[in-house]
């Protein structure tokens, strides 16, 4: 009889084992179903509207950023009662992977952070929504954003994000390796001949230094296109620009470098290197201050050098953007245009420029003094802006591009000493056929 | 109750709700993801699973054509048959060596065995930092002793090699410890009358203990084969597939296809090609391996 009885218990036992896991599962999909004591979710209901709106936000910021961004959004928490910032931050290339999955089951964040060469993609598959009535309300002087976010918040005619934060790309030399090789580290590098020059100079193949680092799998090389008056798309007419022949010069350029030896192989650790003092220059954006500095290397920043027909270098900015979920509830909509309209504030902006030495997305902060005491290099940054273009916007299959078509055919170019002209024609060919699904 | 007496006294019954809860976790988790993926190979979506059509075998065929597939899949091979050879005899070898049980014996098998332990990305992170050609500490060293420095990482030639290092390095103390516990389970009596018989170490290896061990040593191959035909951490965290495709594997090229480029259609299909693959080359590692274990056994 014990037996049995013990029986009866052991397949009760398994059966609550079986039956929790259900109940947990529709328990988090029926979020709704009863009025929770204390509302987590965005989807606050009526009935508890005393309670604060908590927004859910994703982000990538796990650098040196993250306890920057962490401390500002916990002032925003403490300074509002009725609305609540949940941050979750985790690597990008998470972020987009769980971001997509997430917008396929309406789960997921309110809103998140992404750059330029995003927008167009998730925008395409209704992942981010457009928030014109947030511009239309006038919630933010828009006439004070640095002119590159004219083309950053929009798709298709719709505004489709609110600015987060603005970089460009500026040199950065090693003084130390400047003086080293004979040059005057005060006085950089201010054209493309001379750039090339003070590489060659402070290249030193014997103990594994180099003088330019020339990264391929981003916007490096065609900022040096548009430096020869080229470009890699046409953003009009969706065409590629690849095999013109400016860009064609601007690739020989490139290539005549790294020939000689001067950059190391196109995917070594750029920023690493320049921290180690293995690199004399590196054209590269706001985000190596830290840990050039943490490195204590010797550097100095100076604006991108010109080129043969402009001076010009890449600069975007991250945008705030709203998610297909953050809009189905009006309040979660509401509290998110809150959270970016108290991050536009003046001391939250100057707070986030000076601590990770980005430009603020205000420009009438370009001359504050308290910015340029507290980090010098903001200057010529800020400076940067002025030159500086964004790119891929607009453009759906950016990823696309990225690696079957710039990847594929710089190494091409620079690892297999490939014929410059026909390597570009091919590749633009390829970048032709991912375009035309796009006209 | 009377209803769960009547079940409690039904062994089967009983045995069958002990494992149903594992059951049902690898129906839900495992059995039908894979059904409804390989449906969905045969369907066109974006990746928020809007506007499906039904597209037929045209992933399959899409897949087939793709230069990238054919050049990951000989990658894939490039790493399986570098990875597999020498993981097992590696691992053989060392497992021969230190399965006598003493207390040297026991820390060199924790040492081996310390990298299973340790996740892929520590390992990779590690080994990066210490090979990386231009602030590694390795080629720092090479280079003040004048030795000439390979570039293991952006070298067309040699990414593939080092992948295949740091995944033996990885994994081998794993067929290690399980070859061990198979020779620890041969009978020492066969030892003793292959000594009286005159036989030396290598003769016992080869007579005795590799006849022995044939069952677990298949197992090793198989289970070794499974994770090299998915190999993708170590990639992903070395060179992202470079130099020039070099070293991209077939899962590396379906992550980056399903999650960067958002063509979740192409990247199922190309996914269940893999698994037809690696079943096949289960398959055959099996028999061959049930031939040699016959053949073994024979003599």
């Amino acid at each position: 009889m014990k037996r049995q009885l013990w029986k009866t218990l052991v397949i009760a036992v398994v059966c609550c084992m079986l039956i929790i896991p259900f109940a947990g599962c529709s328990g988090t999909s029926q979020p709704a179903a009863a009025p929770a004591e204390k509302p987590s979710a965005s989807t606050a209901a009526p009935a508890a509207a005393k309670a604060p709106t908590t927004i859910v936000f994703w982000n990538g910021f796990g650098g040196s950023d993250r306890p920057v961004l962490e401390s500002l959004v916990k002032k925003f928490n403490e300074t509002h009662t009725d609305v609540q910032v949940k941050m979750e931050i985790m690597d990008w290339s998470v972020m987009y992977q769980k971001l997509t999955t997430s917008a396929a089951s309406a789960q997921g964040p309110d809103f998140i952070v992404f750059g330029p060469e995003n927008v167009a993609t998730y925008a395409n598959l209704g992942a981010i929504v457009p928030v014109d009535d947030f511009y239309e309300t006038n919630m933010v002087d828009t006439s004070l954003f640095p002119a590159a976010f004219n083309q950053l918040i929009k798709y298709k005619g719709h505004y489709i994000g609110i600015p987060m934060n603005y970089f460009s790309h500026a040199l950065f030399y090693n003084k130390d390796l400047a003086k080293k090789a004979g040059l005057d580290p005060e006085n950089p590098p201010k054209t493309f001949d001379e750039m090339a020059d003070w590489a060659v100079k402070m290249t030193d193949s014997k103990n594994g230094q180099y003088g330019l680092g020339i990264p391929v799998g981003w916007v490096h090389i065609p900022q040096i296109m548009w430096a020869f008056g080229g470009d890699v798309i046409d953003y009009t007419n969706k065409t590629s620009m690849l095999d013109k022949p400016e860009s064609v010069k601007a690739m020989q350029w490139v290539s005549d470098l790294y020939q000689k030896g001067v950059a190391p192989a196109p995917n070594s650790d750029f920023t690493k290197m320049f921290a180690a003092g293995k690199l004399g220059m590196d054209y590269d954006g706001p985000w190596n201050t830290p840990q050039f500095k943490l490195a204590k290397v010797n550097y100095g920043v100076t604006l991108m050098p010109a080129g043969p027909v402009k001076q010009v270098t890449f600069a975007a900015g991250l945008s705030y953007h709203l998610t297909k979920k953050g809009s189905s509830n009006p309040e979660t909509k509401a509290a998110f245009y809150k959270f970016v309209q108290w991050w536009f504030q003046k001391d939250v902006q100057k707070e986030w420029a000076i601590k990770i030495g980005f430009p603020p997305i205000r420009t009438d902060l370009e001359n504050d003094p308290d910015l340029i005491a507290a980090n010098p290099d903001l200057k010529v940054f800020m400076a940067s802006s002025k030159i500086g273009q964004p790119w891929l916007v607009g453009i759906v299959n950016s990823q696309k591009i990225l690696t079957d078509v710039f990847t594929k055919t710089f190494d091409e170019i620079l690892l297999n000493k490939a014929d410059v002209e026909k390597t570009l024609s091919q590749g633009s060919a390829e970048m032709d056929k991912i375009l035309a699904t796009e006209r | 109750m009377d209803f769960f007496r009547c079940l409690a006294r039904n062994k089967n019954f009983v045995g069958y709700m002990f494992i149903l809860p594992s059951v049902c976790v690898l129906l839900f988790f495992e059995v039908l993801p894979l059904i409804a993926s390989f449906f969905s190979s045969f369907l066109n979506f974006d990746i928020l699973l809007s506007h499906i059509t039904f597209v037929g075998t045209t992933n399959y065929f899409n897949v087939l054509q793709d230069d990238r597939f054919w050049n990951s899949l000989w990658n894939t091979l490039y790493f399986t048959l570098g990875t597999v050879p020498i993981q097992i005899i590696l691992s053989l070898f060392v497992a021969n060596v230190i399965s006598n049980t003493n207390r040297l014996n026991v820390i060199f098998r924790t040492v081996y065995f310390l990298p299973v332990v340790c996740s892929m990305t520590v390992i990779a992170l590690a080994l990066m930092m210490l090979l990386d050609f231009n602030i590694g500490y390795v080629p720092a060293l090479l280079r003040s002793g004048g030795i000439p420095v390979i570039d293991l990482f952006n070298s067309q030639t040699w990414a593939m090699p080092t992948i295949i290092l740091i995944s033996v390095y990885k994994s081998f103390g794993f067929s290690m410890i399980i070859l061990i516990a198979a020779l620890q389970g041969v009978p020492k009596y066969l030892y003793e009358a292959a000594e009286i018989d005159g036989a030396g170490s290598v003769t016992k290896f080869f007579k005795i203990s590799l006849p022995s061990i044939a069952p677990t040593i298949s197992f090793t191959v198989i289970t070794s084969i499974i994770g090299s035909f998915q190999v993708f951490d170590q990639v992903y965290l070395t060179t992202k597939g470079g130099p020039l495709f070099h070293t991209e594997t077939v899962v590396q090229y379906i992550y980056e296809r399903a999650f960067m480029t958002n063509e979740m259609p192409f990247a199922t299909a190309n996914a269940f090609l893999l698994f037809i693959l690696i079943l096949i080359a289960t398959l055959i590692s099996m028999r061959i391996s049930r031939r040699s274990e016959q053949a073994f056994s024979r003599e």
